[in-house]
């Protein structure tokens, strides 16, 4: 038969061309797929980016310009100023004199915005200034000795206006009633103005007041001098309004320090109070320096003298150029003639001599590049931070951020002329110097000095503290608070998360799985599996608070009745065994199945029982009848306890003794034994084990029994409510499903012919699970472990609820921790825009995501290694 | 010749060596698994009992001790303990004290307290719970006519009745009575409220935003041409007249409204709480009362039925602990659908361009690796994503660009149910991908290239032959980036969950969905409730409940996935 090639099943001629609308919806397709797809793919990248981007900035360097010199309109390049200072915004400055002459310029033009005389130019011979301007308008920031005995406080504060009023044709920047005028973005008048006052004089000493320092405390303004005849005093003064005069009048209560005068020290140079207005430090030249203590109110007598120290301890040749105080008043920085700032601040080691329980001790040393520098004329800190900065004779600038002992910035000024007074803006953007009739100024970015890679994961020695240290503290009670951003507790709190849930999961879900998968009915496998797997799906909000209601009080109340049931489930399950085997052979066979798994189940809450009914005998053995307070009080000796925790370790040690020293010559004589008399003989050996274990592990508490596991003051192991423990069983029950699933999937993928091939050589399922399948999934079960621990590291809401998010760095299983994790979910919220605290949060994040993604990187890559190996089997 | 040597006989071990056969490591396999089936079973029963056992009405007792003092409450939980020696001292009278002594010594120096449920709280009488010695019991009923009220205010209330009010008159003496007359006239008093709400909700509601949507109105006038320019003149003098007649108008309506609601105020139950007060409950205030010690079994089954209808369709009141769900519920379930609608299509595209359109190679492979680790990446790292990328970046650029008059009040500029769902898409994303992929390899090629045979295009090939065929893999996907997604809690705290949301995210009001607004979420709420909520004790039924119930839909919508996947395997294999 001849086929016609033209003709065709239909009768329709055919199309050899596709129709075009299939070709338009075929290159729509692949566009819109591909860039759909690119797109999905770019959104993941965009996750790593963004944080990156976040983060970035913290490790940016700081960064500096300087501007033009100004020249000051009508002032003598001869008259050095006293002190300085800006507005907030850095557009206004003030230079006062010593003959109480008060100028105020635009820091933008130079020009002079309004000058005031302050006080009589005569007599005035020292000067003090509160380093924080200090929000309460009614108090003194500010105060003047005189030559007479008397002080005169005051206030130099920068106040903002919104007027109304202002007439028709001022313009912007225009010099107006005193100060200056500016529009807000939402177009209103803005009159920035320097509001100054000086009360009347208060008679303190009858000689000249020499020294003078004040400080704004909680209970009002303190103020300390030290007079030429030799009078030293914290004096506070209490405003009372004087009815007869129809005036405030002021009553000076006075704390009467002890002073004589050494003529070998000579009359000291520096006189600081600190922030709380108790403590004194009277420092001299050659930087010794004497620390008073005025906290005891009801003294009689003059405070003495506490500690002397040399605040320059390295050089005998050294001597102070200038000194400051720290924002807060808790550090004293002294700056050297070769430059360099020594931070002191008192600590509370254990051992201090000092009659109050605290020394001083220098945190920080601050050295310029190159280890010297020209001697230091000015010296500021910011009232904000702990930046500080120093001007020096070669008219070099430098910038300082103190915790981090970080030099951020070093700028020289036009003309190498030393500056005569420096101030960092209070905005931390603008660094100016005065000079004679000049003014420089530079404008800066400092960043985020507070967060270095040094400072996020190594020790930071913090103001107050005895020595560096890891800590983390966002957020404290007053603005001078420095925030503590030490990322290590936080680590530290995920580690020891992921450690104990790992303890709990590792060995559960492993064992687990190979019960499944070696041991289980097959019909049954995939119904247990599918469990399992439900609960992986557990929302952990669910499982946080269960483990914060329910199993943290449960767990408090019956410690000891848990801990002992954990050590006695494997006895229990062991002596099942051993009971099980004495079984006769054959019905042992007939019942390997769910009644086998039956019997398996029923040790659980055997072990339970066995846990009650002995809780209460171990507890009155080893923990002196009352574990919590053994554990929170130190009640009881320390070796009962040692017996305790380290009686796993001996009835491990016993085991291996018993089983695997011993286990090879029971073998060999035992290949003549009936089956019951090798049951009868293994029981027995169990029971051995037991009886040696418990020697052994009261032999480990006498000799442990010296050294006290609860530390020195007994409470070292104290127990939290919330703790270690409790996350440990909870997070370990939320990772055990991961852990399993995965484990059993790479046990049940080890081909079925090494099984057959190993059980044909006569090795029992046994030998065969633990020699053969276990080694041949080894990659997969290790893949398994690491994927069950990126989800340990990640897991937020259950450490959230139950550990107690205490940033502390204790391995103990009874106490709390914080975790990388619970810490974002706290205070991401709260945090400031941009701020650092805000991009350490993200820090932390992106550790966490690199953490997580390195772990699941290497499980993945183990995984398709195992999947290549099997296929070759 | 060389005898042969006699062999020595070969010791044949027949069976293989009980020690070999290691049953005791089998046995701590075995029960490792049974501890893990343990651990799931023991926490869905706590969750099923405790949950289901809320909404339980318990009876009332009453209980007088020995300093006279009565009180009268459900019993909320019991425990043991060793009291120490101070605990007697609360006991005034000398010889009473040392009975209870005596009593508690002979019992092994345990005793057992009561903590009971008391309720009746008030502005004065913060303290709704009670502790009771056993010790100190010198009687116990349970009053008839104990009625366990409660009120839409402070909790429960309970007392017996004694009398009936309308206005100022007293009708009904016994308990009966005036039970009688609560039951006759309390949905007549809730109508009334109700109705009072509904007016205020259709008259005056709308009036305030008439108000407030002029106010808007002259301050985007403002931001346009400058505080006092003549436009904004304008704009001021038109909102001021706007404002003063629907403030006429508006009064009108609260009035009628007042009207109304004293209508249904009148009515009050006069009841005698267990110290012998009286105390006067207003009709309006109760939600449900029921005379706890008379309810027969169906009677109880009825409360029951009622308060989970409450639970699943109400509003919560009194700082979540009392009342329902429904809004928790709302927002979770458009939460999840919002974010299924974003992240199906973006996963199928993402999973069919790496499957079909991609060159496969190494680095397609690199991409399918990140993809699948990303389901690894902690949930709460999207949040911090979510929480800077979308609230703050995107957010605040809509902010600048579409709602500069509300600034600085954000309006995207903060956690909303947008960026909530976005969050959740990115996170549930890889579990997409990759149960897609999975379906997609699954078809078999032959089918492919059939279709490609008969001169089908790529295109056509995928959306007729493999998309299908890869459905059930797809919605397996979906789902359980469903069940992930309406269980995670952590990412959501950052981008828009509300302790307290002030309206649902869809409502009546234009533009009807509301993408910025913040939502209540039940895993959320969980949290919020068993640790931020000022009364955690009251709380903690209510959360055990809205555990339960998120649990229920977790696992209803796994068992879904579950059968699903069984499904498209059966069908798998009968395809080939």
């Amino acid at each position: 038969m001849h086929a016609d090639p033209h003709s065709s099943a239909s009768s329709a001629p055919r199309v050899r061309k596709t129709p075009r609308s299939v070709r338009r919806a075929e290159r729509l397709a692949t566009a819109s797929i591909t860039i759909g797809g690119l797109g999905t793919i770019a959104v993941v990248t965009l996750i790593f980016a963004f944080l990156l981007w976040v983060v970035w900035p913290l490790f940016a360097s700081a960064s500096v310009e300087r501007l033009p010199t100004l020249a000051l309109e009508g002032v003598e390049a001869d008259s050095p100023p006293v002190r300085t200072g800006t507005n907030d915004e850095g557009t206004l400055g003030w230079r006062l004199r010593a003959d109480g002459r008060l100028d105020v310029h635009d820091l933008a033009t130079g020009a002079l915005v309004q000058r005031q005389t302050l006080f009589e130019a005569e007599g005035a011979t020292a000067f003090a200034f509160a380093s924080a301007a200090g929000d309460d308008h009614s108090l003194p920031n500010v105060a003047v000795g005189f030559a007479d005995g008397t002080m005169r406080p005051g206030r130099i504060a920068f106040e903002t206006q919104y007027p109304t009023d202002v007439s028709e044709g001022v313009r912007e920047g225009d010099a107006y009633e005193g100060g200056l005028l500016t529009r807000t973005p939402g177009g209103q008048w803005r009159l920035d103005r320097l509001q100054t006052s000086l009360q009347e004089p208060v008679s303190l000493a009858s000689a000249r007041i020499e020294l003078l320092d004040l400080s704004i405390t909680p209970q009002g303004v303190a103020y300390a001098f030290l007079a030429a005849d030799g009078t030293l005093q914290i004096t506070n003064l209490q405003a009372r309004f004087d009815m007869m005069t129809d005036r405030e009048v002021f009553d000076v209560v006075a704390k009467p320090l002890a002073y004589t005068a050494d003529a070998a020290l000579g009359p000291p140079s520096h006189l600081a109070l600190s922030g709380i207005g108790n403590t004194l430090f009277l420092v001299w030249r050659d930087g010794t320096t004497w620390r008073y203590d005025a906290r005891d109110e009801r003294a009689s007598a003059g405070y003495e003298v506490v500690e002397v120290f040399d605040m320059l301890p390295d050089d005998p040749e050294a001597r102070i150029d200038r000194l400051t105080h720290l924002v807060g008043k808790g550090s004293l920085v002294a700056a050297d003639q070769r430059g360099r700032l020594h931070v002191w601040f008192a600590s509370r080691p254990a051992g201090a001599y000092a009659a109050d329980g605290l020394v001083m001790t220098r945190g920080h040393v601050l050295v310029p590049d190159g280890g010297a520098a020209a001697p230091t004329t000015a010296l500021a800190a910011s009232p904000r931070s702990r930046l500080v900065a120093t001007a020096h004779a070669d008219g070099t600038v430098r910038l300082y951020h103190v915790t981090t002992e970080q030099r951020l910035v070093e700028a020289g000024t036009q003309r190498g002329l030393p500056a005569e007074a420096l101030v960092i803006a209070p905005q931390e953007n603008a660094l100016f110097a005065w000079r004679g009739a000049n003014l420089e100024r530079w404008q800066v970015d400092v960043g985020h000095p507070e967060a270095t890679l040094g400072s996020l994961f190594t020790r930071v020695w913090y103001e107050g503290q005895v020595g560096p240290a890891h800590a983390w503290q966002s957020e404290g009670g007053s603005d001078e608070f420095e925030p503590k951003l030490g990322l290590m507790p936080l680590v530290f709190g995920t580690l020891k998360a992921t450690l104990y849930s790992m303890l709990i999961a590792a060995p559960i879900a492993l064992l687990a799985a190979i019960f499944t998968s070696e041991f289980l009915v097959p019909r049954w496998r995939a119904r247990i599996k599918s469990v399992i797997e439900m609960m992986a799906s557990l929302p952990s909000v669910v499982l946080g608070f269960l483990a914060a209601v329910v199993l943290a009080p449960l767990i408090e109340d019956t410690l000891i009745v848990v801990l002992v049931t954990f050590v006695a489930l494997p006895f229990v399950v062991a002596l099942g065994a051993r009971l099980w085997q004495l079984l006769p052979a054959r019905t042992a066979v007939r019942l390997e199945g769910l009644p086998r798994l039956g019997a398996i189940s029923a040790m659980l809450p055997l072990a339970l029982g066995v846990g009650i009914l002995i809780a209460p005998t171990v507890e009155r053995l080893c923990f002196a009848g009352d574990v919590l307070a053994w554990l929170n009080r130190g009640r009881g000796e320390a070796a009962g306890g040692w017996s305790f925790m380290l009686s796993p370790f001996a009835f491990a040690l016993a085991g291996l003794l018993v089983f695997r020293v011993g286990g090879g010559w029971v073998r060999s004589v035992s290949t003549q034994w009936s089956r019951l008399q090798c049951a009868l003989v293994d029981l027995l050996r169990l029971l051995v084990v037991v009886a040696v274990g418990l020697l052994l592990a009261w032999l480990l508490g006498l000799a442990f029994g010296g050294t006290d596991p609860r530390g020195p003051t007994g409470t070292g192991l104290a127990y939290q409510p919330r703790n270690a423990m409790i996350v440990g069983f909870v997070m370990g029950f939320a990772i055990v499903p991961i852990i399993y699933t995965l484990a059993e999937d790479a046990l049940s993928s080890v081909p079925r012919e090494l099984r057959e091939a190993s059980l044909g050589c006569g090795a029992t399922p046994w030998q065969t699970a633990w020699r053969i399948v276990v080694p041949t999934a080894m990659s997969g079960l290790f893949g398994a472990l690491m994927v069950g621990i990126g989800r340990a590291v990640g897991e937020t809401m259950i450490v959230l609820m139950a550990a107690g998010n205490t940033a502390i760095m204790e391995w103990n299983a009874f106490n709390g921790f914080r975790t990388l994790s619970a810490n974002i979910a706290t205070e991401l919220p709260e945090a400031v825009k941009d701020s650092t605290h805000y991009r350490v949060l993200f820090l932390a994040g992106f550790v966490l995501f690199a953490m997580t993604f390195a772990l699941n990187t290497v499980a993945e890559l183990v995984r398709r290694r195992v999947r290549r190996r099997l296929e070759d089997l | 010749m060389l005898a042969a040597k006699p062999v020595p006989p070969v010791s044949t071990i027949r069976r293989s060596s009980l020690f070999a056969r290691g049953e005791s490591m089998v046995w701590m396999t075995g029960v490792s698994l049974a501890l893990a089936i343990a651990m799931v079973v023991g926490l869905l029963a706590i969750v099923a009992v405790r949950g289901g056992a809320t909404f339980w009405p318990q009876a009332v007792e009453r209980l007088e001790t020995v300093d006279g003092r009565a009180v009268m409450g459900e019993l909320h939980d019991v425990d043991t303990y060793e009291p120490e020696a101070h605990v007697f001292d609360a006991i005034a009278d000398d010889a009473q004290r040392e009975a209870a002594r005596a009593r508690v010594a002979a019992a092994g120096g345990e005793t057992a307290r009561r903590f009971l449920r008391t309720g009746n709280r008030s502005p004065s009488q913060r303290e709704g719970f009670h502790w009771v010695q056993d010790f100190e019991i010198v009687r116990s009923s349970e009053p008839e006519w104990a009625l366990t009220i409660e009120r839409r205010e402070w909790g429960r209330f309970y007392g017996i009745p004694v009398a009936f009010a309308e206005g100022e008159s007293r009708t009904a003496t016994t308990p009966e009575d005036a039970w009688a007359a609560f039951v006759a006239h309390h949905e007549e008093a809730l109508d009334s409220w109700i109705a009072a709400a509904e007016l205020e909700e259709e008259t005056v509601s709308p009036l305030d935003g008439k108000i407030e949507a002029s106010r808007q109105l002259a301050r985007g006038v403002e931001n346009e041409y400058g505080s006092g320019s003549p436009e904004h003149q304008a704009a001021l003098a038109r909102h001021a007249q706007v404002e003063q007649v629907t403030r006429v108008e508006r009064a009108a309506a609260a009035a009628r409204v007042e009207d109304l609601r004293a209508r249904g105020g009148r009515y009050a139950l006069i009841l005698e709480t267990a110290d012998g007060a009286e105390h006067a409950v207003r009709l309006v205030d109760i939600v449900r009362a029921y005379p706890a010690n008379r309810l027969g079994w169906w009677q109880r089954l009825g409360v029951y039925a009622a308060r989970w209808w409450e639970f699943l369709s109400a509003d919560p009141r009194e700082a979540n602990s009392e009342g329902g769900v429904w809004p928790a519920i709302f927002g979770t379930v458009i939460l999840t659908m919002l974010m299924t609608i974003l992240v199906v299509p973006l996963g199928v595209l993402g999973a069919l361009y790496l499957r079909e359109y991609a060159k496969q190679g190494a680095l397609v492979s690199m991409v399918r690796i990140a993809v699948n680790n990303l389901a690894g990446v902690p949930s709460i790292v999207f949040g911090v994503f979510g929480f800077g990328f979308f609230c703050y970046t995107i957010g605040a650029g809509i902010d600048e660009v579409f709602f500069a008059e509300n600034l600085p009040n954000p309006t995207y500029g903060k956690g909303g149910i947008l960026w909530a769902a976005l969050t959740l898409a990115l996170l549930t994303l890889p579990v997409v991908i990759v149960a897609t992929e999975e379906a997609l390899a699954a078809v078999p090629a032959s089918m492919r290239e059939g279709s490609y045979a008969c001169g089908a295009s790529k295109w056509q090939t995928i959306r007729r032959i493999v998309l299908p065929r890869a459905m059930p893999g797809v919605m397996t996907g979906m789902i359980l980036a469903i069940a992930r997604g309406a269980g995670e809690v952590a990412p959501i705290m950052l981008v828009g969950a509300a302790k307290m949301a002030p309206a649902l995210p869809v409502d009546g009001s234009y533009p009807f969905v509301h993408p910025e607004r913040s939502f209540m979420h039940l895993g959320f709420h969980i949290y919020d409730l068993g640790f931020q909520s000022p009364d955690a004790k009251a709380a903690e039924p209510m959360v055990f409940t809205t555990t339960l119930l998120l649990i229920s839909l977790v696992v209803v919508l796994n068992l879904v996935a579950i059968s699903i996947r069984g499904r498209l395997r059966r069908r798998f294999v009968d395809g080939q």
